[in-house]
C-alpha cells in the first residue's frame, strides 16, 4: 500500500521565491508516477516535500490517506534515491544497504538475508565488500537503489537517479527500474527533466513549469493532447513545430492560413476555435514533426522549401522553410530532395494543435 | 594574416624555451642555486631552533645553575639530573597534574564542548547562537595574561563566583583558586581553548554534504543515530587532528595557570603543571640543569603521544 496525495501545497523559500504554487496531485498505489519539467520548475521541491525534507508553506501531504505533513522523514516509511546517490562514504556497500534495517533494529540474520536478496536482484552481490569510492557511477547507483528497496517502503522517491550515468547505461537502467517497480508493485515517484525517460517509464506523468502542475495524464495522453503550449513544446523530440496562423471563415468553410500554410478544417473544429479564441487572426498552430508527410502539390496543406537535411540513419529530419518559420518534418525514408527544392507537406487535421497565444492554452 | 600571427607566437615560444635565459635559470636552480636560496632560512632555524635544542640537551647533562659559581663554571655530569628528576616527588606530581589537566581540560572539556557547540551552530532556528559563538571566540583571542588576571579576579573570595555563591547562601571563606587550584585552572583552560575545537569541528561538519544527512534522515535515523552512525565516523579524522593539536598545546600551557596560581601551582602543588614545575626549578630554585632535563622528558612524552595518535590514524578512514 502506498498512495500519495498533495492538497494545495505551496512552498515559498524566504524571502519570496515561490518554488511550488498550489500543487494538487494524487498518486495511486503501485503507480510509476513521473514529475517532469525543466530545471527550477519545482519538481525536486515537490519530491522533497513528499519525503519530509522540506515543510510546505501551505497545504497538506497525505501518504495512505494519513496526514504526514508534520511528520519527519523517518516516520513516513518512504525511501529516496538521490541524484548524487548519497551513499555513506565510510560504510561498505553491505553496510550502506543494511543501514535502514540496522536503524530499525532488525535481527542480524534477517538483515543479512534481505541485503543479499536485494543485492542479487540488482546484480551487485560481488561488490558488497567494497567502499563506495571503489565503485563506478552505475554501481553506486545500484547500491543507492538497493538501499532504498531493502526496507520495502510504502513509497519510493527517485530524484533524477539516472542523470549522472552515461547514455548507454541510462537506457539500460531505465528499463530495469521499470521492471523492478512492476515486479515489486511499489509506488514510485520519479523526478526527471528528460521527457524520454518520462514517456518510457511512467504510468502517469505530471508536467510542471514555474511551480505549477500544468497537466497530469498517461504519457500518450500528454503527448497527444497537450493542454498548453508549454506541455506541447516540452514533450516530443524533435519538439513540436509552431507557426503563427489565422482562422479564415469563408461562408462556413474554415481554414487555418499563413504564408505557405492552408489547412482546411472541419466545420465543428472551426466553430470551436472561433468561439474560444480571443483573436482568430492570431493563433498558434502546432504540428509534430512525425505527423508531417510528403505529398503531392494538390493534396498538400503546407508548402515550403528544403532548408537543411539531417539524415539520422533510421530516419531523416527535414528542415523546411515555410514563410518565416523553419519547421522540422520527420521522415522514415531516405529522401531524394536537396537543399532549396520545393516541398509539399500534408498534415491530417486529427494531428494538429491550436493554441491561443494570449492564454497559451490549447483551444481543443 | 591570421596564420602569420600564429607563427609569430610559436616562434616567440620557441625562443623562450630553447633560448639561453630560461635554461640557464633552470640549471642554476637545479644546482647549488636552490641551496643558496635556502641559506637565510636555514641559518635562522639553526640559530633559533636547532641550537637551543642541542644546548638544552647539553645543559641537562651538566651541573649548571642560574646563579652562583656553577652558573659560569659548570661541569658535565652525565645523566645524573635525569635520575634526580625521577626521584623528585614534585616532578612526579607535576607529571600526574599535567596528564590530568590535559585529559580533563582539553580532551574532555574543550573537545566535547567544542563539538557540542559546533553541532548547535549547525542547527536551524536556535536563537542567540551567534552571541554564544562570539563569546566563545573572545575567550580565545584575548591575551593570556589578561585572561589569567580575569580568572584570578573571578575566583577570588571577593570575586564573581563568591558573589554568586553567597547569593545562594553559600559562604566562601577563601578564594576558590586557593581551595581548589586544580579545578580552577581546568575550568579556565576549557573556557579559553574551546573556540579552537569549535572552529575545527564546524569546518569538519561543513565538509559533510547535506544530502548525506538527508539520506540518513530518510533512511530512518533519529538525530542521535545520525550523529552516531554518520556524522561521528565522518568527522573522526578531524577529532583526531583536534586531539593532536590540543594535546600539544595543553601540555605546553603556562601563562594562564601561572597567572592564576603562580609557579608553585597552588596549595599542595595541586595545580603545578609540568611547565610550572620547570619554571619553578629554573627561576625559583636556580636549578637550570634540572629544568632542562625536565623539559627534555616532557618533549619525549609529548612526542610519544603524537606518534601514538598518528599511528591510530590509520585505523580511521579506511574508506
Amino acid at each position: 500500500m502506498g498512495s500519495v496525495e498533495l492538497k494545495n501545497v505551496t512552498k515559498i523559500f524566504p524571502p519570496k521565491t515561490v518554488a511550488i504554487n498550489n500543487v494538487n496531485l494524487k498518486v495511486h498505489d503501485g503507480e510509476f508516477f513521473i514529475l517532469l519539467g525543466p530545471s527550477g520548475c519545482g519538481k525536486t521541491t515537490t519530491l522533497r516535500i513528499i519525503a519530509g525534507l522540506e515543510k510546505p508553506t501551505k497545504g497538506r501531504v497525505y501518504i495512505d490517506n494519513e496526514d504526514v505533513t508534520d511528520l519527519p522523514p523517518r516516520k513516513r516509511d518512504i525511501a529516496m534515491v538521490f541524484q548524487t546517490w548519497a551513499l555513506y562514504p565510510h560504510m561498505k556497500v553491505y553496510d550502506n544497504i543494511a543501514f535502514p534495517l540496522k536503524l530499525r533494529k532488525v535481527a542480524k540474520d534477517e538483515i543479512d538475508r534481505r541485503v543479499k536478496e536485494v543485492a542479487k536482484m540488482l546484480q551487485i552481490e560481488t561488490l558488497l565488500d567494497r567502499y563506495p569510492r571503489q565503485l563506478s557511477g552505475g554501481q553506486q547507483q545500484r547500491v543507492a537503489l538497493a538501499r532504498a528497496l531493502v526496507r520495502k517502503p510504502k513509497v519510493w522517491l527517485l530524484d533524477e537517479p539516472l542523470s549522472n550515468l552515461d547514455a548507454i547505461l541510462r537506457v539500460q537502467m531505465r528499463a530495469e527500474l521499470k521492471r523492478l517497480q512492476k515486479e515489486l508493485k511499489i509506488t514510485a515517484i520519479y523526478v526527471t527533466h528528460d521527457q524520454v525517460e518520462a514517456m518510457s517509464m511512467g504510468d502517469r506523468v505530471a508536467v510542471l513549469n514555474a511551480g505549477r502542475v500544468l497537466q497530469v495524464g498517461a504519457p500518450n495522453e500528454v503527448y497527444n493532447k497537450p493542454n498548453t503550449l508549454f506541455v506541447a513544446s516540452f514533450i516530443g523530440s524533435p519538439p513540436m513545430n509552431f507557426m503563427r496562423v489565422a482562422l479564415k471563415n469563408e461562408g462556413g468553410n474554415y481554414a487555418l492560413v499563413a504564408e505557405g500554410v492552408s489547412i482546411p478544417l472541419p466545420t465543428e473544429l472551426g466553430k470551436i476555435i472561433e468561439e474560444k479564441a480571443s483573436d482568430v487572426n492570431d493563433l498558434i498552430l502546432g504540428v509534430r514533426p512525425e505527423h508531417l508527410e510528403l505529398s503531392t502539390a494538390e493534396d498538400s496543406n503546407i508548402r515550403g522549401e528544403v532548408y537543411v537535411i539531417e539524415p539520422l540513419g533510421s530516419e531523416t529530419i527535414l528542415n523546411i522553410k515555410v514563410g518565416d518559420n523553419i519547421i522540422k518534418a520527420r521522415l522514415l525514408k531516405e529522401t531524394t530532395l536537396s537543399i532549396g527544392s520545393k516541398v509539399f507537406l500534408k498534415v491530417s487535421t486529427n494531428s494538429i494543435h491550436v493554441f491561443d497565444p494570449s492564454t497559451e492554452r490549447a483551444l481543443f | 594574416m591570421a596564420q602569420g600571427k600564429n607563427e609569430g607566437i610559436f616562434q616567440a615560444h620557441e625562443d623562450l624555451s630553447s633560448g639561453g635565459m630560461i635554461d640557464k635559470l633552470a640549471s642554476f636552480f637545479e644546482g647549488r642555486g636552490a641551496f643558496l636560496f635556502l641559506v637565510p632560512a636555514l641559518v635562522l632555524i639553526g640559530i633559533f631552533v636547532i641550537f637551543p635544542v642541542v644546548w638544552d640537551v647539553y645543559i641537562s647533562m651538566t651541573n649548571a645553575s642560574l646563579v652562583g659559581p656553577s652558573a659560569k663554571h659548570y661541569i658535565f655530569i652525565g645523566t645524573q639530573n635525569y635520575f634526580r628528576l625521577f626521584q623528585d616527588f614534585l616532578f612526579l606530581n607535576s607529571l600526574k597534574v599535567s596528564f590530568a589537566f590535559t585529559v580533563l581540560s582539553a580532551l574532555i572539556g574543550q573537545a566535547i564542548l567544542g563539538l557540542a557547540l559546533a553541532l548547535v551552530m549547525r542547527m536551524e532556528g536556535i536563537k542567540g547562537k551567534i552571541l554564544v559563538a562570539t563569546v566563545v571566540f573572545i575567550a580565545w583571542v584575548i591575551p593570556e595574561v589578561v585572561a589569567g588576571y580575569a580568572w584570578s579576579a573571578v575566583t577570588d573570595k571577593q570575586g564573581l563566583v563568591s558573589a554568586i555563591l553567597s547569593f545562594f547562601g553559600v559562604k566562601t571563606e577563601y578564594s576558590l583558586y586557593f581551595t581548589h587550584p586544580f579545578e580552577v585552572i581546568v575550568v579556565a583552560n576549557i573556557w579559553r581553548g574551546t573556540a579552537f575545537s569549535m572552529i575545527l569541528f564546524t569546518a569538519a561538519l561543513e565538509g559533510i554534504p547535506k544530502y548525506i544527512y538527508e539520506a540518513a534522515e530518510v533512511d530512518g535515523a533519529t538525530p542521535w543515530q545520525r550523529f552516531k552512525y554518520v556524522v561521528f565516523p565522518l568527522i573522526s579524522q578531524a577529532i583526531l587532528v583536534d586531539f593532536i593539536l590540543i594535546t600539544i598545546w595543553t601540555f605546553g600551557v603556562f601563562t594562564l595557570p601561572y597567572m592564576i596560581l603562580g609557579p608553585g601551582g597552588g596549595i599542595g602543588n595541586a595545580g603545578q603543571l609540568w611547565t610550572l614545575y620547570i619554571y619553578f626549578k629554573a627561576i625559583n630554585n636556580f636549578d637550570i640543569a634540572l629544568a632542562a632535563a625536565a623539559s627534555n622528558v616532557m618533549f619525549v612524552i609529548v612526542l610519544a603521544l603524537i606518534l601514538a595518535y598518528l599511528w591510530s590514524m590509520k585505523y580511521f578512514r579506511r574508506w
